[in-house]
């Protein structure tokens, strides 16, 4: 008999039948076993193949598990104490999605602002600053224009990154990054000394030779 | 409804079942074990002896029979399958389902 030289259907339906939670496994795994093999029995006594009868009971049995788990899921919060742990739960999840949904983000910065606008626009959530790409920094330097100020030569592109905070004293060091470079546009991240701040700017390239035009920037998160 | 006149085996049930719609409702083994699970934890049915069923092979398989629970309610079911087939037959012959907002 089948049942007692299961074969290839019998084995996999014993498998799906895994699918099921343990305790209804317990109970019932052996005589569905039992009932399916009586089923591919019958079917072969009649000279039928037991493929679309395997199909059926394959699908029912894949239903049949998600059902009872689903029942049993619903046993489990039925009682007064989960129910009650799941409201909690519920109201946490919401809780949860209504503070980062409302979570402040940085906001974009114009140029010329002074430091204490910049600080309160760069309050909330940062995107991540910007890398430095060599192929990018190396076109950039190839369009830019320098000016000698005092016998020293000036970048007009660092110069016109070094425009971003009004009330920043003259002298403060910053680094630059060149992450991108295409259709006039730049972007990167500057990050200033003393405390004023690390930024993902964007500098547009003027028509004039040389001359740059610090667009906006926005604080950002390094790494 | 299966069980109301002797104890039977999965198999048998799903038989007997096939054979009372004459081939209309085709139980397998998910569908049949699922309805048994929730009779047995309302008490409509126990679980029997497990035997050998002489029909069959020389497999032993659990039997599972009606309480007297399960024969109330199946005689309650009975009752309204009967109310509703008078109903319907009063209201093929004319008389009307008065009462029943039918």
């Amino acid at each position: 008999m089948a049942y007692s030289n299961p074969g290839r259907q019998a084995e996999t339906y014993a498998k799906l039948l895994r699918l099921y939670p343990k305790a209804y496994r317990q109970q019932f795994a052996e005589p569905m076993q039992q009932m399916f093999a009586d089923m591919c029995n019958e079917r072969a006594q009649n000279g039928q193949t037991a493929g679309d009868l395997t199909r059926k009971v394959y699908a029912e049995t894949l239903a049949g598990a998600l059902r009872q788990h689903a029942q049993e899921t619903w046993i489990v919060v039925s009682t007064t104490r989960s129910k009650a742990v799941l409201g909690v739960s519920l109201i946490g999840l919401l809780a949860w999605v209504t503070i980062i949904s409302h979570r402040p983000v940085a906001q974009a910065i114009q140029p010329g602002l002074g430091f204490r606008q910049v600080q309160q626009l760069s309050k909330g959530d940062k995107r991540a600053c910007l890398t430095n790409n060599d192929s990018a920094a190396k076109a950039v330097r190839h369009d830019d224009g320098f000016v000698t100020y005092k016998g020293t030569l000036f970048s007009n592109f660092e110069a016109a990154a070094g425009s971003a905070i009004a009330d920043v004293p003259a002298g403060t060091n910053y680094e630059l990054t060149i992450s991108s470079y295409s259709d006039a546009i730049v972007r990167g991240t500057m990050t200033y000394a003393h405390g004023y701040g690390t930024y993902n700017y964007t500098i547009s390239k003027l028509p004039a030779a040389g001359q740059w035009e610090l667009a906006s920037m926005v604080a950002c998160k390094k790494p | 409804m299966a069980l109301h006149d002797s104890e039977k085996h999965g198999y048998a049930i799903m038989k007997r079942v096939e054979a009372d719609s004459e081939d209309k409702v085709s139980m397998g083994p998910g569908t049949l074990y699922g309805s048994l699970k929730r009779m047995l934890e309302a008490g409509l049915v126990a679980e029997g002896d497990k035997r050998v069923d002489p029909d069959m092979d020389d497999q032993r398989r659990i039997y599972y029979k009606l309480t007297d629970a399960g024969k109330q309610a199946l005689e309650a079911e009975l009752k309204r399958y009967r109310r509703v087939v008078a109903l319907t037959k009063r209201h093929a012959s004319g008389a009307g389902m008065a009462g029943y907002g039918l």
